[in-house]
């Protein structure tokens, strides 16, 4: 039997037991505290939890990383407006995890900046941003998880009866917008929910110039049917599709392009108890992620990711004063790579004959000291992979100390079938290249939240983490259209180890004015990334066949540190709610061996002052960018920015549901904004001045 | 229901309102329309078998090919032996690209191309603004039929080109490693003219010299001091592992790079350099693009855009 349909038969009999289990289970009369959900602005918590719809008001853009930019220590990786990673705390790719409910997110952004996350932010229910010991349920991630969450992952019905939530927005300066449609009918024992969103926008503009190639068309549809089988158990099947199309504004002269579609199917079973177990939410899903990369309509890349989960999150009451979270994954996902110049419209299996192996790589490292490769650049992979972990909490008075921990193990098998036989890895060179390897990581993370006095709050993690590096980090070898670049592996990677110490403090000095203060040092022993690739004169190194820069996959130690501080005000004058904010983000990374790390965020300021009344709400901000001061070597410098934005919306409530009517202006001063942690920020400045209005309507 | 199924729907619809275009097919000519093949813009290419005598000929725009065996046609090749060579004709006009069909015992070496050595000689015609290939026979170069002088004057250019080729190709025989034995070449021609202010003077770029070998390897060689010199690291040809100088072509594609026909592979390899050195950049099935069955051993082809390159004058 397959490893596929080991874990297929796994997820069934894990499934059915669970709804089987909890049928014989007894009920008693349970009080289920619901964790909270609404932002609470003025604490410092693992987990913080987030309304998209609130996070949608106030961002700038349709990304997650858009969403999340506003929060404290978080930036958006922009390569265009279609991709947005969240960077967090200056960690990046790898380091942060996006998860759909517990799942890693099945998409290829991590590998690559111009990977669009694979899901449109607006989509979810909730944003949830853990780290510490909370994060190690899922991961082991420097920069800690985002878990997006839909209607799957509640553990209950939706509000019973229709609802309906739709909105349409348009732009002055792309000319299209967005439409989004959320319709839900819950009864007393099932609910049907269907959301839809569309997202179209023609090139923008940064300084009175388009941006050639920086449209985006992205379209998602996610359905959920859910039923209570018993009271104590809730079954919710779903469904998601995603197309999204965009243009990458790089400096090549031909459009370069992404067309990426991701299928997801799954079932998620909640169990309010089974035996000892509370809140036990089990979930399989299947999904198929897959991409082309086209440059002047020609098919040059082609990625194909399949994956599926079973995976299992319980809570555990030890005594009164202890709890503990655990979670069980298995993990499987298949990656096939297609990189070479108009062939990849579909995936091949490269010809095999007598001649020798490797041939033309082994020349070019015999000439160049370097194995260069002009064929597919990484073997096909499977991976799968096993999660166990844990979060124990004790409370006391005045503190909450946690432990957690994870073990991850990992097959990786590689399997070079795409590869043409003359860009195989050369015997010589590597003889067991292409090796089947298992290995584990083990992350530990304790966290001490303490209350010193009714007004001061500190929450303090410090963490050991490991991480295996990627298939692509340990095999990726050859160009990368999209971003012009020549990647260089390393296949001897050892995994990425750290020692993770936060610090947040929240000082709430009156009922209207709180401080927090975010401070985080990172030391890695073996942080991997891309560098710029050198040779003894400490010249840039470019490939032989397309002059493109070589950037060299390395493990080094470095050290990562910063500190983000937000002072909060509010004040009510009669039925005028005034509240203003100042948010600092400082971030330095250096490696041990002298110099900085590359496309790490500039310090920047952002003051926001809001006015709500009646059913207006008002916002102006204004951010500050400093251009980079602690740059790499070989990296280009980037000039600082201003960012004026403005917003108003109305709310007017009908008998029959809401209206919300709202506008927004960005960048007002029509500032060349670039964003220094961008690949692309050459030629894919932020968007310029634009005027945005929407209609929302919520029955 | 899925997004595909939506775009399905709406494309269906765009179609039968008559959004989609329509293709018409000649006889013995097919539209490639299931795929996109694309093949380097501009070119006219022609594959025979020398087996069957097969011959098609497949024009890159329209991704369309032809059946030439045409009775009627003076390029029928029904029944005959053959070997192709592409010729810059240079002629007070400018360089005209000629196909030529040899037959296949014909050696320079043993003296001057006559009418008795030629199958027919292609090139493209215009009529009506518009160019297609066509050719002439090789009754037309008969002295005895009163062939033109400017006839038989093509065919001293023709051998002309063919001795210089010989001679190139013993240059490159004595570059290459011991090892290795030359199979096909292909030389560049780069004389780029640059006007000056005072003077009219020519600089000549280093020649590339591309070499496949009997083993299937590409060399890279450039004019030296002392000779022809490696000028970059070899290669091979996917699924290339032999060579004969009968079932292989390599033929200009652009000022950059070359495209190489091997019979072994039935394959169509697109080497160039767009940056430094020269590689396998792309290759195509043959079978994706001509019939069925057919299994070429020869191929040559001519495009508008090698009229653009300066070669020497001769």
């Amino acid at each position: 039997m397959s490893m596929k349909s080991s874990l297929s038969a796994a997820a069934l009999c894990c499934l059915l037991a669970s709804a089987v289990a909890a049928d014989e289970v007894q009920l008693e009369s349970i009080d289920v505290v619901e964790e909270t959900e609404q932002e609470n602005e003025a604490a410092i918590a693992y987990e913080t939890s987030y309304d998209t719809e609130i996070l949608a008001e106030k961002s700038s853009g349709e990304t997650l990383g858009d969403y999340l930019s506003g929060e404290l220590g978080v930036e958006s990786a922009s390569y265009g407006p279609a991709v947005g990673r969240p960077t967090v705390r200056g960690m990046e790719g790898y380091r942060v995890g996006i998860a759909q409910g517990g799942i890693m997110l099945n998409d290829l952004s991590a590998m690559s900046q111009d990977h669009a996350v694979g899901l449109n932010a607006k989509m979810a229910e909730r944003i949830e941003m853990a780290k510490g010991p909370a994060s190690l349920l899922y991961g082991s991630y420097s920069g800690g998880v985002i878990r997006t969450l839909g209607e799957e992952h509640e553990g209950k019905l939706y509000k019973k009866g229709m609802t309906l939530d739709t909105s349409l927005s348009t732009n002055s300066d792309t000319n299209k917008g967005t439409l989004s449609i959320k319709a839900a009918y819950a009864a007393e024992s099932y609910e049907a929910y269907l959301n839809y969103y569309n997202h179209e926008a023609d090139s923008y503009h940064s300084g009175g110039e388009i941006v050639p190639d920086s449209d985006t068309s992205s379209e998602q549809l996610h359905g959920v049917l859910g039923w209570t089988i018993t009271p104590n158990t809730l079954i919710k099947l779903y469904g998601d599709t995603m197309e999204k199309a965009y243009g990458i504004p790089n400096s090549t002269k031909e459009r370069t392009d992404i067309l990426m579609e991701q299928d997801r199917y799954g079932i998620v079973v909640h169990n309010r108890t089974l035996g000892k177990l509370r809140n036990v939410m089990t979930e399989y899903q299947i999904s198929d992620y897959r991409h082309y990369e086209r440059e002047d309509g020609r098919y040059d890349g082609l990625f194909d990711q399949q994956q599926q989960s079973l995976s299992s999150r319980f809570d555990f009451t030890v005594d009164e004063m202890t709890e503990a979270n655990f979670r069980l994954e298995l993990l499987q996902n298949a990656l096939k790579v297609c990189h070479e110049h108009g062939q990849c419209d579909e995936f091949t299996v490269a010809l095999r004959t007598d001649a020798e192996d490797g041939l033309s790589l082994l020349n070019y490292y015999n000439d160049r000291g370097i194995p260069f490769s002009h064929g597919h650049p990484m073997p096909d992979t499977e991976e799968q992979k096993v999660l166990m972990a844990f979060n124990a909490k004790r409370y006391y008075e005045t503190d909450e100390v946690s432990l957690a921990a994870n073990v991850v193990a990992r097959k990786l098998t590689p399997e070079s079938t795409n590869i043409q036989e003359t860009w195989l890895m050369h015997e010589s060179i590597d003889p067991d290249y292409y090796r089947d390897e298992t290995r584990a990581a083990v992350s530990l993370s304790l966290g001490w939240w303490h209350s010193w006095s009714e007004h001061f709050t500190t929450q303090t993690s410090l963490s050991y983490l490991e991480r295996l590096p990627s298939a692509q980090e340990l095999f990726w070898n050859g160009f990368h259209h999209a971003t012009e670049s020549y990647i260089l592996g390393n296949r001897d990677l050892d995994k990425e180890k750290s020692f993770n110490l936060d610090i947040d403090a929240l000082m709430q000095h009156t009922k209207t004015l709180s401080s927090k203060l975010s401070l985080y040092y990172y030391d890695f022993s073996n942080y991997i990334y891309q560098a710029p690739l050198v040779d003894g004169s400490g010249n840039q190194v470019y490939d032989p066949f397309h002059l493109s820069p070589v950037w060299e996959m390395r493990g080094v130690g470095a050290t990562i540190y910063g500190l983000g501080i937000e002072e909060r005000y509010q004040r009510e004058i009669e039925e005028h709610l005034l509240s203003a904010s100042l948010q600092f983000n400082y971030l330095k990374g250096e490696l041990d061996e002298g110099g900085y790390i590359p496309r790490m965020a500039p310090y920047n300021a952002t003051v926001t002052l809001e006015h709500e009344y009646g059913g207006f709400h008002n916002e102006i901000s204004y951010k500050w960018v400093d251009k980079s001061r602690n740059e790499a070597a070989n990296e280009t410098h980037t000039e600082g920015y201003r960012m004026l934005n403005l917003s108003t919306r109305y709310r007017y409530d009908l008998s029959n549901g809401s209206l919300e009517l709202w506008l927004k202006a960005q960048n007002l001063t029509d500032d060349i904004a670039k964003n220094h942690i961008s690949f692309l920020k050459e030629t894919a400045p932020l968007p310029g001045r634009a005027f945005l209005a929407g209609i929302r309507y919520q029955y | 229901m899925k997004l595909k199924t939506i775009w399905a729907g709406m494309l269906l619809a765009g179609l039968m309102v008559g959004c989609g275009g329509t293709s018409t097919s000649e006889n013995n000519t097919q539209s490639e329309s299931s795929a996109q093949i694309d093949l380097p813009d501009g070119k006219t290419l022609i594959f025979f078998d020398n087996n069957t005598s097969a011959q098609y000929l497949y024009d890159t725009d329209s991704e369309t090919y032809a059946n030439m065996n045409i009775e009627t046609e003076n390029y029928d090749m029904t029944g005959k032996n053959g070997k192709l060579i592409v010729w810059n004709h240079h002629t007070a006009a400018g360089v005209d690209p000629k196909i030529v069909m040899l037959r296949d015992d014909f050696s320079i070496n043993e003296g001057n191309v006559t009418h008795n050595d030629l199958h027919y000689l292609g090139h493209f015609h215009e009529d009506n603004n518009e160019k297609f290939f066509a050719a002439h026979s090789a009754d037309e170069f008969d002295p005895d039929q009163n062939a033109s002088e400017k006839k038989l004057g093509a065919l001293d250019a023709l051998s002309a080109h063919l001795y210089e080729q010989e001679e190139i190709r013993m240059e490159i025989e004595e570059a290459l490693p011991s090892s290795e034995m030359l199979c096909n070449f292909f030389v560049f021609t780069h004389d780029h003219d640059h006007e000056e202010a005072d003077t009219n003077e020519t600089e000549e770029e280093a020649v590339p010299h591309i070499a496949l070998t009997t083993s299937g390897k590409v060399y890279v060689f450039k004019e030296g001091e002392t000779g022809l010199e490696e000028a970059q690291v070899s290669f091979s040809l996917n699924g290339v592992t032999e060579c004969q100088e009968s079932e292989s072509s390599i033929i200009q594609n652009g000022d950059h790079g070359v495209l190489i026909f091997s019979a072994q592979t039935q394959k169509l390899y697109l080497v160039d350099n767009h940056g430094m050195d020269f590689h396998e950049h792309s290759s195509w099935d043959i079978s994706r693009f001509l019939p069925d069955g057919f299994t070429p051993t020869d191929l040559a082809g001519i495009g508008e855009e090698e009229e653009h390159d300066h070669e020497h004058e001769e």
